[in-house]
């Protein structure tokens, strides 16, 4: 059986959890993962704002920040 | 990607940010020093205040409003805040926790006005005024209250957090309803009327959602990240995703859309505005274009049920 790797992401208070075949991701997949778009979201690895080419490992903690409010 | 300011003084840093709009990427130092002045040329440039008026910022607890009071201290204006605590369960009471927490750090005054005292809770309102869509009533309200409190505490300049996204949607859904009339109420800056209305501006016009929320984000200030739960589905919000799908294909859009409205349509329609039909409403005195204002109305269909 293949390894699934998982990363655990928090997003609007929630935890999700992505298993993945692949050991590193990066944001844009996790942007992707939970449907959001780079125009209005980012992702933060340790605490960092980080750019879409960086590469995430299961062991960070990731937030995901969607800025998109109504109103 | 490096950061291109640094790279001018020929260090090698990580960008954190990536402009596609303005063609720029930045480290964390140098996007903090871009938003800043870009806020303070947007004040500038439309003439929103200086730095001998009062302003009262109207705080909601999300990420725009606490970033701009912040930001408007940090550029040395006077500003304090104001909160409605609309009385929408945990939203609102997380919503008021934040901005009350936030007062304090940045000691400044905060006035809160609580509806659920003053009238009745949006909550309560949605269920017994059926025929009116709640963002609607939550709108009047907050505008009346807002307008009401500034005077009464001798503000002259009321600031809201409306993002250049916000103003970009509303402004879509003018246009496809050529709706002449919002339309030549829509600039950055609204001189305030006689003792009837206080100036209002929107520091923020120029800012995109993303970039306020990297802004706040990095400044460490909490804010709730949840939706108003009556807003979800909002026009608004459906807007903005296809104009950030516009944009991702063709940066710059965005910011194109809104500089040319200000700067060719909005001349075309600005001596349309009139004051002829505002009044004083009987009951409060508070302007209206009825005799009695909208917000009387409210209560007075509230006590008849
Ligand atoms: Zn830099
Ligand atoms: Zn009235």
């Amino acid at each position: 059986m293949e390894q699934k790797f998982i990363f655990n992401i928090k997003y609007r208070g929630k935890i999700y959890n992505l298993a993945s075949d692949k050991n590193k991701l990066s944001p844009k997949d996790i942007l992707k993962f939970l449907g959001l778009s780079e125009e209005y979201a980012f992702v933060v690895k340790n605490g960092e704002i980080v750019l879409l080419n960086t590469s995430i490992s299961p062991e960070d903690e990731i937030e995901v920040i969607n800025a998109v409010s109504g109103g | 990607m490096n950061c291109k300011i640094c790279k001018t003084k020929g260090i090698k840093k990580n960008a954190i940010v990536n402009l596609p709009s303005y063609n720029l990427s930045l480290c964390k130092e140098h996007f903090i020093e871009w938003f800043e002045r870009r806020v303070q040329n947007t004040i500038k440039d439309f003439q929103m205040f200086t730095k001998e008026d009062r302003i009262l910022v109207a705080v909601s607890g999300g990420k725009d409003s606490l970033g701009l009071w912040f930001v408007l201290n940090k550029l040395g204006y006077n500003a304090d805040g104001i909160h409605i605590d609309l009385g929408i369960n945990d939203y609102s009471k997380k919503s008021r926790e934040y901005v009350e927490e936030f007062a304090k750090k940045i000691e400044r005054k905060l006035y809160i006005v609580d509806l659920s005292t003053e009238i009745a809770s949006i909550s309560i309102l949605k269920e017994k005024i059926p025929n009116k869509p709640p963002c609607s009533i939550c709108g009047i309200i907050k505008r009346y209250y807002m307008n009401k409190i500034s005077k009464k505490e001798g503000y002259n300049t009321l600031a809201t957090g409306h993002n250049l996204d916000d103003e970009i949607s509303v402004l879509f859904g003018n246009i496809l309803n050529w709706n002449l009339d919002y339309l030549s109420k829509q600039y950055p800056i609204l001189k305030e009327y006689e003792n009837i209305f206080v100036r209002k501006v929107k520091p923020y016009c120029r800012i995109t959602e993303k970039e306020s929320a990297l802004y706040t984000f990095l400044m460490g200030i909490k804010y709730i990240e949840q939706e108003c739960p009556l807003s979800t589905g909002a026009t608004s919000l459906k807007y903005k995703k296809i104009l950030g799908d516009i944009e991702e294909q063709f940066p710059g859009t965005k910011l194109r859309f809104f500089n040319n409205f200000l700067r060719k349509f909005y001349p075309l329609l600005a001596n349309k505005i009139t004051e002829e039909n505002l009044q004083r409403c009987k009951i409060c005195n508070e302007p209206s274009s009825l005799e009695i204002c909208a917000v009387c109305n409210i209560k007075m269909k509230l006590a008849k049920l």
